[in-house]
Order: structure tokens, then C-alpha cells, then sequence
């Protein structure tokens, strides 16, 4: 009874036009995010120009192309995106803009953003929605809906921390130096700090329940809106995040303000559902749903995979990434690496003449990519050890040695055991 | 709830409405890149290119009269425009970016000699950017003996061709330190109102400027000597990569840089950083941050200063306490590029990028 109660509700023929929006704007947001990327030239300098690329573990293979080949990879990613918002080749577009992606992401961590992966889980969810047809079952759009709830939900729940609500870190430091912008003349008072902290917790652990509920739905996106906005504007260093998450929230609006939408570009979206019991589900339907209910699943249980290790996670940051932990810290490093000589003396390693600012930055205050670089200075030096002195500072606590710098990190393995080594700074 | 939401978010546009009256105990920064512009960082251009014009006269009586007295008045013309220098080599923004390029070592003795012989050469060439400045004169009026030094731009076959390199390197260091004085008198208010934290901002700059000069301190003025870094050396001390290697004059150049980046830090008497980060009530393992910054500046000048010989002898028979300098130093960096940095919400080393 229950599980038929359940297929009729997933598998209700409703109207496209939600989805129909949402691949439009998806596929124009994306073109335009591109061209902006290339225009700031980052294809050059993040893909092109760094020598050393801090690879995923198990993605070692993952490779980038010479310079025009990156081109022609963003070339042909920006063709995608054009196809995915015309509906042209839909699924095979979105399948190549899938992969095109999640190769670039999967070059450098340097570049990983939660919305970049964001950005490749919705284009490899989009190769699975039908998202050309007139009618769609209600779990393609549920689909999109999920995924959108799951990123605020997770999000909100990594700002339950002392941190975060107790001490108003680190928008205690971010904030006040804001004060050039609008509203800034109250970014140093320590109450707004509070203030910003409780709300985006509030807000993030909780707007998706509102967005779910047809009655509240219209309130929910203005406040989704205004809070974008507002982090946009507090901090333009986050880039299109804001405005991705503005665009992709309106698969939460009812259909008809799609449908309005679609006629006043003159589409024709079919509203009227002829049939509305749809008695005939195809098997590749039912495979489609158990492959995004497996996909759920992980996603469920991804963000929790940190506490499989010591709870220090803002110091050791494993299970740090894809789990939607958004602007949660303020952290920043120092490294000196020394390397042995074959006559038994420590030389330091000037990092620079390895690696560009940007990895050289994140790599200061991330144990693996620390790690993954002292494994290539064994191996460009040919030495067998290799020491590194690195100091680090999370939300404003004081540069402290984030390891014992007698450890040889030439034979220490980047791998998803437990970073022990990691001193414990947190504890204070 | 979404109610609250939104009688926040009016009360927020509301309160935008009426802005308070006065600036309160708020921190004001255009007030403190005031300060610093108007008194520390402006003189600091003028003193330089007064100095550096000293420098110029001083030059041309020497080579329309190369003689030992002349010699001796150029060379002391050098090092004060040398230690004038070492006062706005931290402010990279604007025309004194190229002010950098003047004080590029170690020395390409080589290269120098190639120009003069040749007497043909490009300054503003990369290959020529450790052949000009002030290693070149240091090189040029230092590396031998006064009598040598005079014979060089005298009766040596290269003479005139000495000469003219001499007057066209010395007279590119005049000219850049007044471009440079002359942009920063021009750009002080846009300096002052870039008053933000960002990118592109003067607090920003600046505190990446102090990052910046305090690691060249470390690595270049004092850890390449030592044989720490890399493996530009072969490990072993090397006088050769000190600064001001002819003169000897590398503790006097430490600690006019050093006390410079003080001062900018501190503000002098008026509003720095250090009130900046006292405002912000940042900390330091439990500890006010901004004293124990000064704190760290006393010690790495102190350490700078003690040390009783030039250090190219110091490297042999003081070597600790160079040693001892090198590891203050880091400390000092590592306070400016991580703590004071991560206080200030400023990013190093910014490179144009999305973060989340």
C-alpha cells in the first residue's frame, strides 16, 4: 500500500516546465560563468602555466592538455552549455558538459569550490532527467528539488559548530572588513556578527523545508534572493555561487509561474496533463530512479565521512570536501619545506619555483596537498627526506605549527587514513 | 519565522537610512592610510629622491674629476640614497613598483662588465635587471681599492665607457625615485580613498608589501648567505649573496628596512596597523597580537644590529648569530603573512580567483 502510494507520487505525470526553466537558465548561467572564467584568463594560469597539479587520490591518471588543448576543452564546454539551454542533443550535451567539467575540476584541488562540484553533480543529474519533454514524472523535478535542499541542509547543519555560534567566527573577522560596502557601517558591531552567524545557520538549515511547502514557497525564495545578494555583496570574492543558487532555486516555484515564463519567450509548454494516473512505467524508468536513489544515498552519507576520523576537522580537513562546508573558516598558512642533500644538508625550498600564488596558498593549509607536494620534492630532489615547518592559523587563533616538523614527509603516504600526526591545535 | 526574516532584513534597510552621526570608536582606516600616506610613506619619496639627486650631483663631480676625495664623497652620497632606498622599497603599488628593479642582487658582475666593454645595453632589459641600480654602483665603486677604482674611470682602456655606464645607471635611479615621488604625490587620495580590505585596496597592498619585504629580508638578505635556501648555493655560507656585498654595508640596509616596516606597521605617532589590529581585538595564542608584532620588530632589529662585524665576516666568526637573525625573521614573517593577514580578512599573494 505504502510503496504504491509512493509510485503514484513519483511517477505523477506533471508539467516540464519547471525543469524546461531550470535547463535554460542552467545552460545559459553556465555559458556565461565560462566565458567569464576565460575571460579573467584563468583557463591560462590555473591550467596552463602551473607545473605541478595537485591531483585527487585515485584521479593521479586525470591529466591536463597543452595550452590549446585546455582551450579547445573550454571551447567545447561552452558549445555544451549553449546545446544543454537550446535542448539541442540534450542528453548527449549534458553527458560531454558533464565530463568536460569534472575533468577540469578533477586536475587541481587548488580549484575545488563546493560550487563546482555543485555544478558537476547537477549537469550529470541533468543527463538523467527528461528534461525536453512536454510531461515529466514528478521525481525528475524532485530530483533537481533534492539535490537543491541537500546542499542548503548540509550546509546549515556544518555551521552547528562552538565556532560558528558561540564565537561568531569567523564572520568576526570577515565582517568588519566590509565596512566600504552598503549597510557597512555596521559590520564591526560584534552583535551583527552574531547576528549574520545565527541567521545563516537558521537560514540554511531551513529553507528548503519552506521551499517544499507550496504555502511558502514564494516567501522562502525572496529570502533565498536577499540572502544571496547580501553574501554576494559581502563577499564578491565567491564569485557566481550566489547567483547559481538564485537561478537553480526557482525549480521550488510552482509550474505555472514556468509555464508563464515559457509563453512570454513563446514556448509552448503543454500544462495540460492528459493523462494524469500514467499507468505504464517503463523499466528504464524504474532504473533511472533506483540510479538517483543510490546517488541520495551517497550524498547522504558524504558529508558525515569526517567523523570516521579524529574531530580536529578544520586542522586535518578529512572528509573536509563534498560536504557543502561553505565559507566555515578562516584559515591561513605558511610552509617551509627542507629538503636533504646528498652530503646530509637541509636545503629550503623556495615554493614559488614549483608552484603558482593560488596552490601555493591552498597548499599551505591543507595536509594532503602538503603531503602530495613532499612527496614531488622527493622526487625532483631525488632524496629521501623531506621536512616541512608549516604554520597555521584558523579563525584567528594564532599561528601555531600545525605538525611536528621533524616528521619526514618523504615517507609519509597521502592516503584516507587518519592524519594522527596533525598536532592539535583545536584542543586549546 | 520567515516573517522574522524579513523584519530583519527591513530593519537592516531602515538602519542603512539613518547612518550614526559621527564616526564614534569606530576604526578608521582612511584615516590611518592617511597617516601613513601624509607622513610616512610621501616623505619616505622625498627623501629618496633628494638623496637620490645628492646622489647624481655627487656622481657628476666624480667623473668630471675622478680622484680619491671625489670617490670618497660619491661613495657616501651612494650610501645614504642606498639607506634612503630602503625606506620605499616596501611600497611596490603605483610608479615605485619599478623602484624594485633598482635593488635586484645578486650582483651580475659579468653582465656589467659586458655593458661597459660593449657600450652597448638596454636597462629596462631583463637580462640587465641585476646589472643596474644600486648592486651595480656597489659593485663599481666598492670592489677594489680607491686607487684602483680611480684608475678604472681614468686611465683604464674602459674609462670613458665606465663613465658613461655610471651616469646612465646612476641617472635611471634618479629618475625612477621621482616618478615614483611625483605618483605617489599625485595618487595619495586615491590611495587614501581605496579604503577597503579587498583586492586592489591600500590595506590590502600594504600588508601584502609588509609581507613581502619582511620574507625578503629573510630569504635575501640574510638565509641565501647562509646557504639555506634552495639550492641556488651549494649549501655552504656565501658572502657573495649578501646585499651591498662590496660595501659592506648589508646590517646597515637590514636595519633601515627593517625600522621603515616598523614604522609603517606602527603608523609612527599617528594610526597604523598595529591600532588597527589592537581595535579588532586580535590575538595571538591568548596574546594581543599587535605587541607582540612590535615586539617582534624590536627583536629582529635589535638581532640586526648587535652583531659587532659586517656580515660577510659574520658569516664566519658570528655565524649563530646570523643564524639566530634568520630564525627571528621567520617568526616575524610568518606573524605578518599569517596572523596579521588572516586578522585583517586580506588575502597574500592574491591571485585573481572564485573561493568559497
Amino acid at each position: 500500500m505504502e510503496i504504491k502510494k509512493l509510485k503514484s507520487f513519483l511517477f505523477k505525470e506533471t508539467s516540464s516546465a519547471p525543469l524546461i526553466v531550470f535547463r535554460i537558465a542552467f545552460g545559459v548561467m553556465m555559458f556565461l560563468s565560462l566565458v567569464r572564467f576565460a575571460a579573467n584568463g584563468w583557463i591560462d594560469s590555473l591550467y596552463v602555466q602551473p607545473k605541478f597539479f595537485f591531483t585527487y587520490y585515485g584521479f593521479e591518471w586525470i591529466k591536463p592538455l597543452n595550452a590549446t588543448g585546455m582551450y579547445i576543452v573550454f571551447g567545447l564546454m561552452m558549445l555544451a552549455a549553449l546545446f544543454l539551454a537550446a535542448g539541442f542533443l540534450y542528453r548527449f550535451s549534458a553527458l560531454i558538459f558533464f565530463l568536460l567539467f569534472t575533468y577540469v575540476e578533477l586536475l587541481d584541488k587548488t580549484n575545488y569550490l563546493n560550487h563546482y562540484y555543485f555544478i558537476s553533480i547537477i549537469s550529470l543529474l541533468m543527463c538523467l532527467l527528461p528534461a525536453t519533454k512536454k510531461t515529466v514524472p514528478r521525481w525528475a523535478i524532485l530530483t533537481l528539488q533534492l539535490q537543491m535542499a541537500i546542499v542548503y541542509f548540509f550546509a546549515g547543519i556544518a555551521k552547528v559548530n562552538a565556532d560558528w555560534l558561540l564565537n561568531a567566527m569567523p564572520l568576526k573577522i570577515w565582517l568588519p572588513t566590509r565596512t566600504d560596502t552598503p549597510f557597512g557601517f555596521l559590520l564591526d558591531e560584534t552583535i551583527v556578527a552574531y547576528l549574520f552567524s545565527w541567521c545563516g545557520m537558521l537560514f540554511d538549515i531551513s529553507i528548503a523545508f519552506f521551499l517544499f511547502n507550496r504555502r511558502t514557497v514564494w516567501y522562502a525564495y525572496g529570502v533565498v534572493v536577499i540572502f544571496h545578494v547580501l553574501t554576494a555583496t559581502l563577499f564578491p570574492g565567491i564569485g557566481m555561487f550566489p547567483f547559481i543558487m538564485i537561478v537553480c532555486a526557482t525549480i521550488f516555484l510552482p509550474a505555472q509561474f514556468h509555464e508563464r515564463i515559457l509563453r512570454a519567450f513563446k514556448f509552448n509548454p503543454q500544462s495540460q496533463i492528459r493523462n494524469p494516473q500514467s499507468p505504464s512505467i517503463s523499466t528504464f524508468q524504474y532504473l533511472l530512479v533506483s540510479v538517483l536513489a543510490i546517488h541520495f544515498i551517497i550524498q547522504f552519507t558524504l558529508p558525515f565521512r569526517y567523523a570516521l576520523y579524529h574531530n580536529r576537522l578544520f586542522y586535518t580537513e578529512q572528509g573536509y570536501r563534498f560536504s557543502w562546508r561553505v565559507m566555515l573558516m578562516e584559515k591561513a598558512g605558511l610552509v617551509f619545506f627542507h629538503v636533504k642533500d646528498k652530503n646530509g644538508k637541509l636545503h629550503e625550498i623556495n615554493n614559488h619555483d614549483f608552484l603558482t600564488d593560488q596552490q601555493e596558498k591552498q597548499m599551505s593549509t591543507q595536509p594532503d596537498m602538503i603531503l602530495q607536494f613532499a612527496q614531488f620534492l622527493k622526487n625532483n630532489f631525488q632524496t629521501d627526506e623531506v621536512y616541512a615547518e608549516a604554520y597555521v592559523t584558523v579563525n584567528g587563533k594564532g599561528s601555531n605549527l600545525f605538525f611536528d616538523p621533524k616528521i619526514n614527509l618523504a615517507n609519509v603516504k597521502d592516503d584516507f587514513s587518519d592524519k594522527k600526526w596533525i598536532l592539535a591545535q583545536a584542543e586549546r | 519565522m520567515l516573517k522574522y526574516i524579513y523584519a530583519a532584513a527591513a530593519l537592516l534597510i531602515l538602519l542603512n537610512g539613518c547612518k550614526p552621526k559621527d564616526g564614534g570608536d569606530k576604526f578608521d582606516r582612511a584615516g590611518m592610510l592617511t597617516n601613513l600616506g601624509n607622513n610616512i610613506i610621501l616623505p619616505a619619496h622625498q627623501q629618496f629622491n633628494n638623496s637620490a639627486a645628492a646622489l647624481k650631483t655627487m656622481k657628476d663631480s666624480f667623473t668630471g674629476n675622478p680622484s680619491s676625495v671625489t670617490l670618497d664623497s660619491l661613495k657616501a652620497a651612494f650610501l645614504s640614497a642606498y639607506t634612503a632606498y630602503m625606506k620605499v622599497e616596501a611600497y611596490s603599488f603605483t610608479a615605485s613598483g619599478e623602484t624594485r628593479n633598482l635593488n635586484v642582487f645578486v650582483t651580475d658582475t659579468t653582465q656589467i662588465n659586458t655593458n661597459i666593454s660593449t657600450g652597448t645595453y638596454n636597462l629596462s632589459a631583463a637580462n640587465n635587471i641585476q646589472a643596474k641600480g644600486f648592486p651595480a654602483i656597489d659593485y663599481l665603486l666598492f670592489s677594489r681599492s680607491s686607487n684602483e677604482i680611480v684608475n678604472l674611470f681614468t686611465t683604464d682602456v674602459n674609462a670613458a665607457k665606465r663613465i658613461q655606464y655610471l651616469n646612465d645607471i646612476t641617472n635611471e635611479i634618479e629618475t625612477v625615485s621621482a616618478s615614483a615621488s611625483t605618483e605617489w604625490n599625485n595618487s595619495l587620495s586615491q590611495f587614501i580613498g581605496a579604503s577597503g580590505t579587498d583586492i586592489g585596496s591600500s590595506v590590502g597592498m600594504l600588508v601584502n608589501d609588509l609581507s613581502f619585504e619582511s620574507e625578503r629580508c629573510r630569504r635575501e638578505r640574510v638565509g641565501n648567505s647562509l646557504g639555506y635556501i634552495g639550492f641556488i648555493s651549494s649549501g655552504n655560507v656565501d658572502a657573495h649573496f649578501l646585499e651591498a656585498y662590496h660595501s659592506a654595508f648589508s646590517k646597515e640596509l637590514l636595519a633601515a628596512n627593517l625600522r621603515e616596516l616598523k614604522k609603517l606597521y606602527e603608523g609612527g605617532t599617528g594610526n597604523g596597523f598595529d591600532d588597527y589590529l589592537v581595535y579588532l581585538n586580535a590575538e595571538y595564542n591568548g596574546q594581543p597580537l599587535a605587541p607582540a608584532i612590535s615586539n617582534q620588530f624590536d627583536l629582529v632589529i635589535q638581532k640586526a644590529e648587535i652583531i659587532p662585524v659586517d656580515y660577510a665576516t659574520a658569516l664566519t666568526t658570528k655565524r649563530p648569530d646570523m643564524e639566530s637573525l634568520f630564525l627571528e625573521l621567520k617568526k616575524l614573517t610568518v606573524m605578518l603573512k599569517v596572523d596579521m593577514s588572516s586578522q585583517l580578512g586580506v588575502i597574500i599573494n592574491y591571485s585573481d580567483n572564485d573561493g568559497d
